[in-house]
């Protein structure tokens, strides 16, 4: 009785470990024809697959708003890029670098971040799932995931887990399909809200900041792999509709001090003294298209000599 | 507790059912605002900006699709009990079907389960 038992339990996780395969396998393929369809909805698919682009801008929303690549391309003359994510803290620029120079060697990568990213309190690694299909593909990848929590390589273990949550996103892409517009760029509109009244000014408290030591692994290895492969990287800090006291914050200074010493350009815009209009902004974050472009065409200016001396 | 203020306050007055459901819909989603608030400020600024910024419908496909399969087997689950139907797959004496059923729980926890805890909303409170 017990023996026969332990058989069919035996055959039931044989079983399953073929429909996980099978499924996952699945999705995989239907992850791909998605790509195809909808690559504006499959933006991480898109970014570690498909661009080819000379230069490349990666970060999240203020990456995504804030670089229009028509104006950069008519400044700089190379072709650009935008694969900034909303939402994403570092660990996700870092991922699609790794993946990108896998494929080819981009001749600039312009990471949008925030000043703080160093900190603890600005990674999470809870939407890392995007990442999970790559996962035996990428070890960066894998280490990423892995920070999600201590059970996450057992659940990767399973094919369809690795889809989790995203099933019928993916088999919905089949059926919409749609196209990269501006680039990767999205601009945010002009109208629609109430624009800021009142300038925030920002004191950020410096006793309670502590370094988050995997993000600072992810910016070693980024810069370390950029110059492996002779890529041009640069840090910029785009603007923000708030004043701060962020040269009093240590992992700014500390960030700073690691550029430096690795001689990778940081280009800081991120209070108002770039653009002090609140008609420019959608939030204090966040500029609309006007400023974006407003913006770009400043930053395109500020580009030019790392390219030149390139 | 707000279904007996407003009946008292609505006392003699007749409203079309729709528009009774309608309006006790509308209550409960508003005093889920002040449910799922941090602070009692933070529900007013809610509420407020519901009125003062109104702003797109919350259409998430996906999220649709899940909320239509998740009630579908809930309406299957009261059909069968409702009709008393007697099927049942887990008990099966086939054991291909047996199989493919645990299979396929198995399978639809690893695809749509909450793996999050953060992501319940219970949770959050």
């Amino acid at each position: 009785m017990k023996k026969q038992f332990v058989i069919r339990i035996a055959l039931l996780l044989v079983l399953l470990a073929g429909v996980d395969r099978l499924v996952g396998i699945s999705f995989s393929y239907l992850a791909d024809k998605a790509l195809d369809k909808a690559p504006n909805a499959m933006r991480t698919e898109h970014t570690i697959k498909k661009v080819l682009d000379e230069v490349i801008i990666l970060g999240a929303s203020r990456a995504n708003h804030h670089y229009n690549p028509a104006i950069l391309e008519d400044s700089i003359g190379l072709s650009i890029f935008n694969c900034g994510k909303d939402g994403k803290p570092f660990y996700y620029s870092a991922a699609m670098f790794d993946a990108i120079t896998e494929r080819y060697s981009p001749k600039l990568v312009v990471f949008d971040i925030e000043p703080r990213m160093l900190e603890h309190d600005f990674t999470t690694y809870e939407d890392a799932y995007e990442l999970n299909p790559f996962y035996d593909e990428n070890e960066l990848f894998r280490q990423i995931v892995n920070k999600k929590s201590k059970t996450e390589p057992i659940k990767m273990l399973s094919h369809m887990y690795r889809y989790n949550s995203r099933a019928v996103a993916i088999v919905g892409k089949l059926f919409v399909s749609d196209f990269v517009q501006y680039k990767g760029y999205a601009p945010i509109s002009t109208t629609g809200y109430k624009y800021i009244e009142s300038m925030p000014h920002v004191t950020y408290d410096d006793t309670s900041m502590c370094i988050d030591e995997f993000t600072l692994y992810l910016l070693k290895r980024t810069i370390e792999k950029a110059k492996q492969k002779d890529i041009q990287i640069i840090f910029s800090v785009s603007p923000r509709y708030q004043q701060s006291n962020i040269d009093d914050v240590n992992s700014w200074k500390y960030l700073n001090n690691i550029l430096s010493q690795n001689h990778i350009p940081l280009i800081y815009n991120g209070d108002v003294s770039l653009i002090n209009k609140p008609d420019l902004y959608k939030d204090a974050a966040h500029l609309n298209s006007d400023g974006a472009d407003v913006f770009t065409k400043y930053f395109a200016g500020q580009i030019k000599p790392y390219l030149i001396n390139d | 507790v707000a279904e007996n203020v407003l009946s008292g306050l609505f006392k003699g007055l007749k409203l079309p059912r729709l528009m009774k459901m309608t309006f006790t819909y509308t209550i409960v989603l508003l005093a889920w605002v002040f449910f799922r608030a941090n602070t009692m400020q933070d529900a007013m600024s809610v509420i407020t900006k519901i009125f003062v910024e109104p702003g797109r419908l919350f259409i998430d496909q996906t999220t649709l699709v899940y909320s239509f399969i998740g009630l579908s087997l809930l309406l299957i689950k009261e059909a069968k009990d409702e009709f008393d139907i007697k099927i049942s797959f887990s008990n099966s004496n086939n054991m291909v079907v047996r199989y493919a059923y645990y299979i396929a729980i198995i399978s639809s926890i690893m695809l749509f389960g909450v793996f999050d805890s953060s992501q319940f909303i219970y949770f959050q409170f």
